[in-house]
Order: structure tokens, then C-alpha cells, then sequence
């Protein structure tokens, strides 16, 4: 595991009720339940996540991962 | 015998093949070593004490009737957790697995070094299921680093690396997904490997990511992590990702130098989160080895956020059964991980793929004009345990989530990579890494074997046997 480094991990970690309600939402699509316990950190960490998805931004569709026989 | 002046694994193999010891006494002080000296470090989580016993016997045995009991004969060596040792639990650091039968066949790379001679003493502590850089385990407490018991000892393969650094084993097997082998290697001040992927067996392994996760050696000294490589290297039927290309023995290597290679340091990301420290010691080695040439390799910076992310989309998915049913009995820590992982967006996930595709192109690009790269291993040496972050070059960075930002990008493309030790400027341990193309593992052993007869490399500390 690993992540952008310095400040770019605070704004990443955008713990904003958006955020809290947005990850309620995809527990509850795939039938997870979050206690409210663990909500602030899940949401911290998907945050950080997403940030790294900004961080690769939009990669050239070729190459594409391909499944090869 | 315990106490004597340190020893290499092929030193004690040499004694039992020659008779100067029996397997017998060498493995029976390796467990009273680790009983002796362990409560400081709390590296090794599960002694296998009749096992060892029995099997060094059989060595023993062997060598009164005349056999070959192998090039490492009666070398006792430790297996992080997750490696399957047949009559015990395989407990991937966690209290789940406590619920699963022992196992009743070795891995693949246990059983290969135990064909070599080898005997497998005990197994070690981790992060719970190889999520984490740091050791700090919930369940089994925090390994500590031998060379500075207040600092950590890095992870997820930490007690590997503490038990080899202390002196307790010689020779230890870890699992590097993003760095878990060559961060606590680099922290704890050992040689340690990550291989091509697809060149060792994870057959037998608890895997945590499954296109990403590798199995390797660690050791005190080039010749011990070479002889254990040739041991556990080479295809394995029961491994779907297991490489059949013919594998290059690497310990007939070590003597051939580094002459004509072309060897350049990995500048841009890889220097950008390095500390003065951990650039100090490339710079060492760059210098030792005559090498002023730089390459920067482009989407470095982004081929970690990829790795972070197909780390935490395969974790989730494959531990999301398990979080519905038994969520409260995972470490907090990981536990949030794995559920954000869970939660990934397939397009996030697909995309960090597509960019893993592009930043192959870019790294076989590179190799194509330079055989090994040299950079750190870690950003920093060993943080104190308990430490959240860690300043580097003036940026605060997450202690648990940043230790391999040196290592993951290799691990993403499936490159060799080993780590060799060197002291700090700070007076602490810090690995370079030395990478290149795959399968080319035998380049990356010459390099390290030139830098130890170079005296740059720091010594293990040595077992007592």
C-alpha cells in the first residue's frame, strides 16, 4: 500500500458527509455493513483511494489490459 | 555451541555436510537461540520445535548412510506465517485463520528448501494478511527492530527480516506484494529478494493480491539469499502464474563482477521521495560501482497510486466474504482497508490496469539500454514504532502507507529486484535496490556480491550456532 506523497494525503482524505453518505451507499451495494466505528476510517481511506485514481488521471485506453489464452 | 562467532548458512551447511556438527545440535541451538533472545523482538510467532528436531535427524541420517543431504544441510531458516508448514495453523497474522486445520503439506518453497537440506525452525510475525509496511500486529504484537529495538521493523515480511538481522536464522522466505520483502530488509539491514513474478512458487502461500504477490528470500550475506534462491526458484505446476522459462543458477555468478554492465541510477520519483539519507546511500553505491549515469523512468509516480489501487481492489474482493461474516475479528486497521478496497469502482481499478500496461512499455523501454537500476529501497531508514508519519524532504508521509513508494513500481511490472544493506548516514540501516529486467536475476546478484567484497554492504547479525 502506498500514496501520493506529502500534502496531496490530506486533501485526499476528504472525510466530507458526501463522502460518508457515498461509501454507505456502495457497502450497501455489495450487501457489506460499515459500523460506525470503522465509517471515518473507510471513508478516509476510500477518499485516499479515489485520489489515486486522480493521480493516474485517464491512461491511453492502448495499451488495455487484455486477457491472453 | 551457542554463542560461538556469527555464521553464514553455507558456513553451517559446510560443518554438517563435513561432520564438524550434527543437524542435530545445530538446529537444537538455533530453537534455544530464539528462545533466549526472541522476547526482544517478537519476530517469530509459531516454533516448530519436533518438527525441526526430526527433520534435522533426517539429515543427520543421510549423511551416515552416504547420501547428498544438499547444499544447505541442517541450515535451520524461518517462514513468515503465511507460508504453509505441514502440522501447523497457516495464520497469515490473523485470529480467522485460527479456525482453519493445520496444514498438511508444506509450500512449494519450504518443501524445496527443505529438499536442499534446509529445516524449517519456526514462522514469523507480519502484518495481518500481508496489508501493512510496518509489523505492528494486532494480534501478535509489534516486531521490533534488532538493529534499534524503539524502532519498527518494517513489513509486512518483518519478522523475516528481524529474525535474519538478529542472528536467530540465517535464512528466511517472506512475500512482497508493494515491498514486503525489501522494506523490512532495508529497515532491519538484510539482503532480501523479490524475484520475477511468476519465478518462485506461491503455491501453499496465504496470497493477498494475486497479481501482485511474490515469494522470496532473505539473508545475511549474497552467497546465503543466492544459495536459497537456486533452492526455491524454478516452475511449479501448482502455481497458475509460475513461470516454465529455464532459470539462470545465480550462486556460479557471484564471482563475475559487474564489468561491462550498464548500470544507471533511477532519478526523478525515486529520488524526489528519498530522504538525504536513503540518496546518500545510492549515491555511495553509485560511486562504488563507477556509475554517473541517471535515467528518470516516466509514470513512476503513477505506477504507485496504480499498485495502491489494484492492491486494494483484489484485497477487498478477496476478503469480502469473510467481512461480512466476521469483520470484528480483523485488525481495525486493515479491516478499514479492505473495505475501502471493496468499494472500489471497477472504472478506478480498470484504469490503474491500463496504466500498470503502459508503464510496462515505458520500464522495457528503459531496460533495453541498461541491464540494472540502481535506488533506494526505502524512503527513509526504520521510523520509531508507534510513528504515524515520517518527514521526507520536508513532507509528512503516512508511516503505514508509504514505506514501499520505492519499491511498489517494480513489484507492479514484475521485475527482480533485490535489496542490498548498507549503513545510513543516520547510523541505521537502509537498502539500495538494485532492478532489472525479468528473469534476470543473476545481474542483480553480481552487482550486490561486487558491493559486499566492496565492504559496503553491512553484516547481519550472525547466528549463534
Amino acid at each position: 500500500m502506498s500514496t501520493p506523497p506529502g500534502a496531496e494525503n490530506e486533501r485526499l482524505a476528504d472525510n466530507s458527509v458526501d463522502a460518508t453518505i457515498g461509501v454507505l451507499a456502495a457497502a450497501r451495494r455489495v450487501d457489506l455493513a460499515i459500523t460506525p466505528d470503522d465509517l471515518a476510517a473507510v471513508t478516509a481511506h476510500l477518499a485516499l483511494l479515489r485520489g489515486f485514481a486522480t493521480v493516474i488521471g485517464e491512461p491511453d485506453p492502448e495499451p488495455a489490459p487484455v486477457y491472453r489464452p | 555451541m551457542t554463542g560461538t562467532p556469527t555464521t553464514t548458512a553455507l558456513a553451517l551447511a559446510e560443518r554438517v555436510r563435513t561432520g564438524q556438527s550434527s543437524a542435530v545440535d545445530v538446529v537444537s541451538a538455533a530453537l534455544a537461540d530464539i528462545a533466549a533472545r526472541d522476547g526482544e523482538f517478537n519476530s517469530v510467532t509459531d516454533v516448530h520445535t519436533q518438527r525441526a528436531l526430526d527433520e534435522a535427524h533426517a539429515v543427520d541420517t543421510a549423511i551416515a548412510t552416504g547420501a547428498d543431504p544438499g547444499s544447505l544441510a541442517g541450515v535451520p531458516f524461518a517462514v513468515k506465517n503465511l507460508f504453509d508448514v505441514a502440522g501447523s495453523r497457516t495464520r497469515a497474522g490473523s485470529i480467522i485463520e485460527l479456525d482453519r486445520p493445520p496444514a498438511t503439506t508444506d509450500a512449494t518453497a519450504v518443501r524445496r528448501l527443505r529438499a536442499a537440506g534446509a529445516v524449517v525452525v519456526a514462522s514469523t510475525n507480519m502484518d495481518e494478511y500481508a496489508h501493512g509496511f510496518t509489523t505492528e500486529n494486532a494480534h501478535d504484537g509489534t516486531t521490533r527492530n534488532p538493529r534499534d529495538p524503539r524502532r519498527i521493523a518494517g513489513g509486512s515480511s518483518g519478522g523475516s527480516a528481524a529474525a535474519v538481522a538478529a542472528g536467530l536464522v540465517p535464512l528466511a522466505l517472506g512475500s512482497d506484494t508493494n515491498g514486503s520483502i525489501r522494506v523490512p530488509a532495508s529497515l532491519c539491514g538484510t539482503f532480501g529478494l523479490k524475484p520475477t513474478f511468476g519465478r518462485v512458487s506461491r503455491a501453499g502461500t496465504t496470497l493477498f493480491v494475486t497479481s501482485l504477490d511474490h515469494v522470496g528470500p532473505l539473508a545475511g550475506t549474497v552467497a546465503d539469499l543466492a544459495a536459497a534462491y537456486d533452492a526455491v526458484a524454478g516452475f511449479d505446476p501448482a502455481d497458475p502464474v509460475s513461470s516454465n522459462l529455464l532459470q539462470e543458477p545465480c550462486t556460479p555468478v557471484l564471482r563475475r563482477g559487474a564489468d561491462g554492465l550498464r548500470i544507471a541510477v533511477a532519478g526523478g520519483h525515486f529520488e524526489a521521495v528519498a530522504d538525504a539519507t536513503a540518496n546518500d546511500a545510492v549515491r555511495r553505491t553509485a560511486q562504488a560501482l563507477g556509475v554517473d549515469r541517471e535515467v528518470v523512468v516516466e509514470l513512476s509516480r503513477q505506477a504507485c497510486a496504480a499498485a495502491s489501487l489494484i492492491t486494494s481492489a483484489e484485497a477487498g474482493q478477496r476478503h469480502l466474504a469473510q467481512l461480512r461474516a466476521r469483520a470484528k475479528d480483523y485488525d481495525p486497521a486493515v479491516r478499514s482497508g479492505l473495505i475501502a478496497g471493496a468499494l472500489l469502482p471497477a472504472a478506478d481499478y480498470l484504469a490503474a490496469q491500463r496504466l500498470r500496461a503502459a508503464y510496462r512499455d515505458v520500464v522495457h523501454q528503459v531496460f533495453r539500454e541498461t541491464d540494472v537500476l540502481l535506488t533506494a529501497t526505502t524512503p527513509c531508514s526504520a521510523p520509531l514504532v508507534g510513528q504515524r508519519t515520517m518527514d521526507v524532504r520536508g513532507e509528512p508521509l503516512l508511516v503505514g502507507m508509504s514505506l514501499g513508494l520505492l519499491a511498489q513500481p517494480w513489484a507492479l511490472v514484475g521485475l527482480p529486484a533485490l535489496t542490498v544493506p548498507l549503513t545510513g548516514s543516520d547510523g541505521l540501516p537502509i537498502g539500495v535496490q538494485l532492478v532489472a529486467a525479468p528473469f534476470r536475476e543473476a545481474l542483480l546478484f553480481r552487482i550486490a556480491a561486487v558491493l559486499e567484497q566492496a565492504g559496503l554492504a553491512m553484516t547481519a547479525g550472525g547466528v549463534r550456532v
